[in-house]
């Protein structure tokens, strides 16, 4: 996880939201990344798909930031996605 | 038998073959040293963690294969982090084990607790908290595979106190961490690249350092031949065609000869080998071979297309990938014209430098008689600055894996460590150290190492007294506004050599200093040569940083003498 959120900072990748779900027994996770408008969508696959820890790297046209905001807790003062901005 | 975590780490590194490592013992890493003390393994006590790092990768860069530094944790662990960035922004294969506070420890803010594995994280190509003993028979193995396989790089283990300690039996030893062999480049790619070079008018091979990281350079050489193609050469790249070769015409980029970054200009297809854009070789990447179609080779895809976007894309071990090129380009292209007009530009702009009477302690001068003085197969490590640039420029590399210098992260005190590291991997041949006399201070505690190892290494300091590159850029950028470039102080740096136990000479200015240089460089042993520079002198050309190469600068008022004359 933090392989991945890293990599974004660091090469200054645009990522709006992240949700992530263990897998099976927990030895591997699916992560969503949303990443909206980066011009760099091909650099940013590549980039992940190089990284160890990575298995696969799938891009999901079919879901929205809408998605992402379904999976939040109600609280009141949890307005926007949790992820991290650069 | 039970075995302690220690004993097993140091039995998979004895399975790797490691048979020297560098580092400096520490509090949580002590386990470790108690389990090499009845080993095989060569313990080099660096002086400063920074210094076992670069004596690790002299090691890895001189041999190709992975070498490993130790540091205990804490001040330890963030000591090697320089020499970590380093070895990734270089791709060199490098295992840096580190010792942790004992697991129950982790997060307290205990003595000497660093989050080493966050720290090591943006600077590795992969990195490890090991979490028991029983995970190290995984991780060792993998360490090994990862820093070793595709584009080499870095790998940290981080290791608890407790899991060294911890005892276990081991049933079955994994197998020794290899490189694996990265995916075939599909034919079509190949076919279509083929075509397209044979189609090409004027086309120019551009080498980076992974034709040596691929063992390519003979394969290189054949295919310039075969089409008639001249080369160019990255600053990580030189060593793998000589100087010599009519078809080479040296170093790109910032420092690169005029006639070089003009022939980029004229070329109509660029074949990228290995390399990887960087700005320091393209200048303003959107004006760099302008008139070129890109075919881009490596060996990591997440390179291709991350500066130009490249018409042929080319993912795999360039070795293989160029012999099944040359099989399908069996019959010679000729190219008379293209040719030609290498040579012209490359006569046409040789290097700058005053007659050797007048000024033989320039620095060109200089590296033409420690060229002169040494043998093919020597090894030259750098550090940062001028000096680095102008051995880069001058330096008649005929040889892989002779010149080892911090390209990427350019860092300052890498080559006195690097050499010692070097010569350790290299018993026999002579290695020298051009350093300047600001980054020579940066790792200097590595001359009790050196010292105490009595290796063949000399360090050679061309002393301008200033940070030269700095004062440089200063002088040529900043309207001669010199701001903490010089040096009003300066130690006999002959005398520091002789207080760490190893000859230490400055060279006469108004003898034949040359003579003495090559005098001091035939005989045995470690020494440090003191050399007082011209403090005014200018690397030429320079293309002034962000712009394009055709905008480098020149030096009008010197004599031009063609460096290799
Ligand atoms: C660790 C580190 N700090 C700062 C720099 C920035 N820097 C690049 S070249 C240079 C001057 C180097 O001076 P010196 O070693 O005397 O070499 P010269 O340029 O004079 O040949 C500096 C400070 C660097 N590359 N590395």
């Amino acid at each position: 996880m933090s392989h991945v959120t890293g990599l974004f900072a660091r090469r200054g990748f645009n990522l709006d939201a992240i949700l992530c779900v263990p897998l099976g027994d927990g030895q591997a996770s699916c992560i969503h990344l949303l990443v909206p408008g980066e011009p760099r969508i091909e650099q940013v696959e590549r980039q992940l798909a190089r990284l160890y820890d990575v298995l696969e790297v799938r891009r999901r046209p079919d879901l929205t930031a809408a998605d992402f905001a379904r999976f939040l807790t109600p609280a009141p003062t949890a307005c926007h996605p949790p992820g991290i901005r650069d | 038998m039970k075995s302690s975590g220690a004993q097993i780490l140091r039995h998979l590194l004895e399975r790797q073959g490691i048979t020297t490592l560098a580092g400096i013992p520490g509090g949580a890493i002590l386990p470790f040293y108690d389990a090499l003390h009845d080993s095989g393994i060569r313990h080099i006590l660096a002086r400063h963690e920074q210094g076992a790092g670069f004596i690790a990768q002299g090691m890895a860069r001189a041999t190709g294969r992975a070498a490993v530094c130790v540091a205990t944790s804490g001040p330890g662990a963030t000591n090697l982090l320089t020499a970590i960035a380093d070895a990734r922004l270089d791709s060199i294969p490098l295992v840096a084990i580190t010792g942790q506070v004992p697991c129950a420890l982790i997060g307290t803010d205990a003595f000497q607790e660093v989050d080493t594995y966050g720290l090591t994280l943006p600077i590795t190509k992969h990195n490890f908290l090991v979490r028991s003993a029983a995970e190290l028979l995984d991780i060792v193995p993998l360490a090994f595979e990862l820093a070793q396989s595709g584009r080499p790089g870095p790998v940290a283990i981080d290791v608890p106190k407790d899991v060294l300690q911890a005892e276990l039996t081991v049933a079955r030893w994994p197998e020794p961490g290899r490189p694996i062999p990265p995916a075939r480049c599909p034919d079509p790619a190949i076919d279509a690249l083929a075509q397209a070079l044979r189609q090409a008018r004027r086309p120019v091979l551009y080498l980076g350092g992974g034709v040596i990281g691929a063992g390519a350079e003979t394969w290189v050489r054949r295919l310039a031949h075969q089409l008639q193609a001249p080369m160019v050469s990255t600053l990580m790249a030189l060593g793998a065609v000589p100087p010599d070769d009519p078809l080479h015409l040296g170093m790109l980029g910032m420092h690169g000869r005029k006639g070089t970054n003009l022939l980029l200009e004229e070329a109509d297809f660029l074949f990228a080998i290995g390399a990887r854009f960087d700005d320091r070789a393209t200048g303003r990447a959107v004006e760099f071979c302008p008139r070129a179609t890109i075919a881009h080779l490596d060996i990591d895809p997440a390179e291709i297309g991350k500066i130009k976007s490249v018409a042929h894309a080319l993912a795999g071990d360039a070795a293989d990938v160029l012999r099944r090129l040359l099989d399908r380009l069996p019959v010679p292209v000729s190219r008379p014209a293209w040719v030609a007009r290498a040579a012209e530009l490359r006569a046409a702009h040789p290097l700058h430098r005053p007659p050797r009477a007048e000024d033989p302690l320039h620095p060109l001068h200089l590296i033409a008689a420690i060229a002169g003085a040494v043998p093919a197969d020597a090894i030259l490590t750098t550090d940062v600055g001028q000096h680095q640039m102008w051995v880069a420029q001058a330096y008649p590399f005929r040889q892989v894996r002779t010149f080892l210098t911090s390209g990427g992260l350019g860092t300052m005190g890498f080559g006195l460590p690097a050499a010692i590291g070097a010569s350790l991997a290299c018993p026999g041949r002579r290695v020298a150290c051009v350093s300047g006399d600001g980054s020579i201070l940066m790792n200097l505690q590595e001359l009790a190492t050196l010292a105490e190892l009595d290796l063949p290494v000399a360090v050679l300091v061309f002393n301008n007294a200033h940070l030269g590159l700095v004062r440089q850029q200063q002088e040529l950028f900043y309207g001669g506004r010199y701001a903490a470039s010089r040096f009003h102080a300066a130690p006999d740096l002959a005398a520091v050599a002789r207080a760490f136990g190893l000859r230490g000479h400055r060279l006469d200015p108004d003898g034949d200093p040359l003579a003495e240089l090559s005098d001091l460089l035939q005989r045995p042993g470690p020494c440090l040569i003191d050399i007082p520079i011209h403090d005014a002198a200018n690397v030429y050309p320079m293309v002034p940083p962000g712009a394009a190469n055709h905008r480098a600068l020149t030096a009008p008022e010197l004599v031009a003498v063609s460096a290799h004359a």
